[in-house]
């Protein structure tokens, strides 16, 4: 089974665990004193969470592969002297390849660790199993490289310039530019789909939905003197293939024909062979249509997402002890997500909500969300006024502001000295308004996890390493005293202890159940039920024994224990924690 | 051995910006910039955290928002991990009354 293969399998699998997930939590709602479904239901999330770990690492490799096909720039650990860093080796430098060998096999490592297979010959029981795992894991990031080569010196360079100019849903057509030309189509409605546009080729505008994307779509669709248009980042090919699902309604209509307005730019765009009418996209990815047209539509399209919803609407109608009443939007909260820091528990009124109130819900290690339209304020600034007279109740329709700015490829250069030198000689007060700055775009909510917890390939990447070539921020009045000689022994968490699955419990000592072998008393960070989000702790600070007595004052307070954040164990009180674990080595 | 770092990155006209900080986060690459002017002598008070993807030579940028932004930005500047958590001092910072 290929790693394409293993990963479809994998997904399906999950999906079908968390439609059962969801139907038990739903009957086990309804018959809160019914206990028999709690070990079937704490036996899917496990599962459902091994699964997830397994997948997040195949979808690395995944990656990995496709950068290497399509010859982009991949990361490679490297150690110089005493200092350890990630760097990007592009295509062309000669230890391209010995990056994606140290990618690759760390990945592998990761797969077997994960998935408990032997390492070098050791046994996932023997007690040095973890030992030899983090020695071939750093023989893989020691890797050495090449260094005898001149700076810049591109070897091997033959990339396809045309080719690397293409996204997706941007092949050339056979029949020439932009597909110029009239083309049948698959479906009954479309009679011809043509693209009037004439712009030159500009994959990269509008937002994160004119991204060559086979999942997301932003497009919108109006009528005019008897045509239909489609103004969307797509081939004429791939708009028939697919407009079925796209939804289009226009093609229920009687019209001549039906065209497609592909590359549009930033700004205001003139279509060809329709006057009065324009389309304007802004800096943050929205499109709109400048002029008098009939049944206007914007389409705001999430594969994913209304996939997983059509899926669930199908298995909702088919359980009969459900009520109608019940049957609401569910969020795809299997159990295992983090929480968000806004997250709010639901009371029992609230059973509709179905939000997964478990604090054991946890991102897999390259949980990359993307949010949902809150759009930088100090960004937002290039808009353009919108003609007054523009029939463009589109806006109503959900346009939603999109998050990124994609403006084509960046341009880099050397800065001045003065200003490198301005850079330098700030002020303190400045610099840490620059860091501040960093707290503002954030806004003022608490991190969702600490920098240790994320997994993966960099996890050596410690924010608290000074060495790193790329620290530049300069430190304001570090006075974090790092005391090495007191810690705490964790060691008596662990089996037999009283643990809970969730936060909300274990604040509340209710609902514990008795931790097993795998219960890990490593400590990963704290979370407070009352701000309902994680405080983002160090490791040093999870081990000072004074700064965790002071938090244990908090009675909201509960420490997650786990192998990682992809890998949890669950929560316990952390003034039951300190209480007991008071020893100091 | 590519470094971005206090190099300046144009998305377009008068749009530039100074890197102040880069790191490789989980496999991706991320950049903290701040906003410098069109003669690129002086900064600007704003600031932009992006994600590059890359399509053969060229590289792009995205802007990260939302959770993910929370995720990274204790490891891209550390410093800022210090000041959560201390609401008065960050109040303080933010409506700073530059006489100093």
């Amino acid at each position: 089974m290929n790693l394409e293969q293993r990963i479809e399998k994998l997904e399906r699998a999950l999906k079908d665990n968390q439609e059962s997930l969801k139907k038990y939590e739903r009957v086990s709602k309804k018959n809160k004193d019914d206990k028999s479904l709690d070990l079937t239901i704490k036996m899917l999330k496990t599962t459902i969470y091994k699964i997830r770990g397994e997948l997040s690492i195949l979808k690395k490799m995944e990656d990995l592969e496709n950068k290497y096909q399509n010859r982009e720039p991949l990361s490679f650990h490297f150690v110089d002297f005493d200092m350890a860093d990630d760097i990007l080796l592009p295509a062309g430098d000669i230890n391209y390849n010995n990056a994606y060998l140290q990618q690759r096999r760390l990945l592998e490592l990761e797969l077997n660790h994960f998935n408990k297979q032997a390492i070098k010959g050791i046994d996932f029981d023997s007690s040095n199993y973890e030992n030899v795992y983090d020695q071939a894991k750093n023989d893989i990031l020691s890797m050495k490289i090449d260094t005898n080569f001149k700076n810049n010196e591109m070897v091997n360079e033959n990339i396809n310039e045309k080719e690397e100019a293409q996204g997706l849903h941007f092949k050339k057509d056979d029949l020439g530019n932009n597909v110029k030309s009239d083309m049948e189509v698959n479906g009954s409605h479309f009679k011809k789909v043509q693209a009037v546009s004439d712009n030159d080729y500009n994959p990269y505008v509008g937002g994160r939905h004119f991204k060559p994307n086979q999942s997301d779509y932003t497009f919108i669709e109006f009528e005019k003197d008897g045509y239909g248009y489609i103004v969307g980042n797509f081939t004429s090919d791939f708009l028939n293939n697919n407009h079925e699902q796209l939804n289009i309604s226009l093609l229920n209509d009687d019209l001549k024909g039906v065209k497609l307005i592909n590359n549009v730019s930033f700004g205001l765009n003139d279509i060809e062979g329709l006057d009065g009418v324009q389309i304007n996209v802004t800096r943050d990815g929205d499109i709109q249509v400048i002029g008098n047209v009939e049944n206007l539509k914007y389409h705001n399209v999430d594969n994913k997402k209304s996939e997983e919803q059509s899926k669930e609407d199908k298995d909702i109608s088919e359980l009969e002890t459900i009520s109608d009443e019940e049957v609401s939007n569910e969020k795809d909260d299997s159990g295992l997500d983090i929480l968000p820091a806004d997250f709010v528990p639901v009371s029992d009124d609230e059973v509709l909500n179905e939000k997964d109130d478990s604090g054991l819900d946890i991102l897999p290690a390259d949980f990359m969300p993307v949010s949902d339209g809150n759009v930088n304020e100090s960004i937002n600034d290039k808009v353009p006024n919108i003609n007054e007279d523009s029939n463009d109740k589109s806006l109503s329709n959900g346009a939603v502001p999109m998050n990124e700015v994609p403006v084509g490829p960046i341009k880099r250069k050397e800065a001045k000295p003065s200003l490198i030198e301005k850079f330098k000689n700030l002020k303190t007060y400045q610099k840490v308004l620059i860091v501040a700055g960093a707290i503002a775009i954030v806004g003022a909510g608490v991190f969702v996890v600490g920098p240790q917890i994320l997994n993966g390939i960099n996890h050596l990447l410690n924010p608290d390493n000074t060495n790193t070539i790329n620290h530049v921020v300069s430190t304001v009045n570090d006075t974090m005293a790092n005391t090495q000689n007191a810690g705490i022994d964790y060691s008596s968490i662990g089996q037999g202890q009283t643990v809970f699955t969730n936060a909300y419990d274990a604040a509340n000592n209710v609902n514990g159940t008795i931790s097993n072998e795998w219960f890990s008393n490593n400590p990963l960070d704290v979370f407070n039920t009352a701000t309902h989000s994680y405080m983002g702790l160090s490791p040093e600070q999870l081990n000072d024994p004074s700064f965790m007595a002071q938090l244990a004052k908090d009675p909201n307070n509960a420490i997650l224990f786990g192998n990682s954040m992809a890998d949890p164990s669950g929560f316990v009180g952390l003034d039951d924690v300190v209480n007991t674990v008071t020893k100091v080595r | 051995m590519t470094n971005g770092v206090h190099t300046i990155v144009e998305f377009g006209d008068n749009d530039k910006w100074f890197v102040i900080a880069e790191k490789m986060i989980n496999g991706n690459k991320y950049s903290y910039l701040i906003r410098v002017n069109d003669t690129e002598d002086d900064f600007i008070d704003e600031f932009r955290v992006v994600r590059s993807y890359f399509k053969g030579k060229d590289e792009y940028m995205n802007v990260v928002n939302g959770d993910e932004l929370k995720q990274i930005m204790p490891i891209l500047v550390p410093e800022v991990k210090k000041l959560m958590g201390k609401s008065d001092e960050l109040k303080k910072i933010l409506n700073l009354d530059i006489k100093n």
